[in-house]
């Protein structure tokens, strides 16, 4: 008889468990592949949240005048040209003080030259 | 508007910039609603709207068609703008679309479109943390209603790439959804 109870209660205990297993399961199966009518749901609701919006008529006409007049000046080879960027202005400048120097530092040479000379 | 008559019309705007403006208006309006759905406020949509035209028509001399739709050419460069909008702002993008659904629902009862604004706004909400492809798929997807041929042809992905994922993004809105709405964030 004790035999037989112990048996009962650990298969009972089984079934608990496998009952507990089975949801869990079955949660995550749901989880993973839901039904296709709450897909769907998501994919309207997303439909409204991005709703197509109208480009403002001002705002459309204006660009549309711009970009004509760009293509103007673009076709008439008017096109301003692209502004240098800082860099550009920096190397100008370093070459033209490393030019003066080089001038300065040959005329002082050549003046000291010249004096030990007359000495 | 098939891509032959966009052919002959990017032809003509090769040899003469003012037939640019042809490919402006069949464009602009689906530029524009792409941009304003990733920027989210009309002023930004406004200038990178103007800053993607302007680089199309200064750069149509190098377009080479390579048989993706000229829509295609247009779209990364928006998508080059808007990214570089993002990263030097370095924020998320605030979609103020509350006006526009407010509108659609504006005859319905009030409680309706209070219930029906916060859930767009949870959503908008949830749409901004998604990874910036698959935002822009659903931009793509419902705001200029392209097939997933050319999302793909515009993300540079397999038609069968697009469609999974946006099976998988459309899994994890619902999923983030049911999270908030268990307050778990």
């Amino acid at each position: 008889m004790r035999i037989q109870r112990g048996i009962l209660e650990r298969f009972s205990g089984l079934e608990e468990r496998f009952v507990g297993y089975r949801e869990r399961l079955l949660r995550r199966f749901a989880k993973r592949s839901p039904a296709p009518e709450h897909v769907a749901e998501v994919e309207t609701a997303v439909g409204q949240a991005l709703a197509p919006v109208r480009t403002p008529p001002d705002f459309r006409r204006y660009l549309g005048q711009n970009l004509a007049l760009a293509a103007w000046r673009k076709g008439a080879g008017l096109e301003v040209e692209r502004f240098r960027p800082p860099r550009f202005w920096l190397a100008v400048v370093a070459i033209s003080a490393g030019v003066l120097a080089t001038i300065a530092t040959l005329l002082i040479a050549l003046r000291v030259r010249s004096n030990s000379v007359h000495e | 508007m098939s891509d032959c008559d966009d052919r002959a019309l990017i032809e003509a705007a090769q040899k003469d910039p003012l037939a640019f403006g042809a490919l402006y208006e069949r464009y602009v309006d689906r530029i524009y609603n792409y941009i304003f759905h990733r920027v989210g406020n009309v002023y930004d949509a406004e200038d990178l709207t103007s800053r993607t035209f302007f680089r199309a028509l200064s750069h149509l001399a190098d377009y080479q068609d390579q048989g993706y739709p000229f829509s295609a050419w247009l779209y990364r460069i928006a998508h080059n703008l808007v990214a570089n909008w993002h990263r030097d702002r370095s924020r998320r993008p605030v979609i103020a679309l509350d006006e526009i659904v407010a509108r659609s629902l504006s005859e319905q009862h009030p409680e309706v479109v209070t219930e029906a604004r916060a859930t767009m706004r949870l959503l908008r909400e949830i749409i901004r943390t998604l990874d910036p492809v698959r935002q822009e798929l659903l931009v793509l997807k419902f705001a200029e209603g392209l097939s997933n041929a050319e999302i793909g042809k515009i993300l540079g992905r397999s038609e069968g790439a697009i469609k999974s994922l946006y099976h998988r993004t459309l899994l994890q809105l619902r999923e983030e959804m049911e999270k908030r709405e268990r307050g778990e964030r």
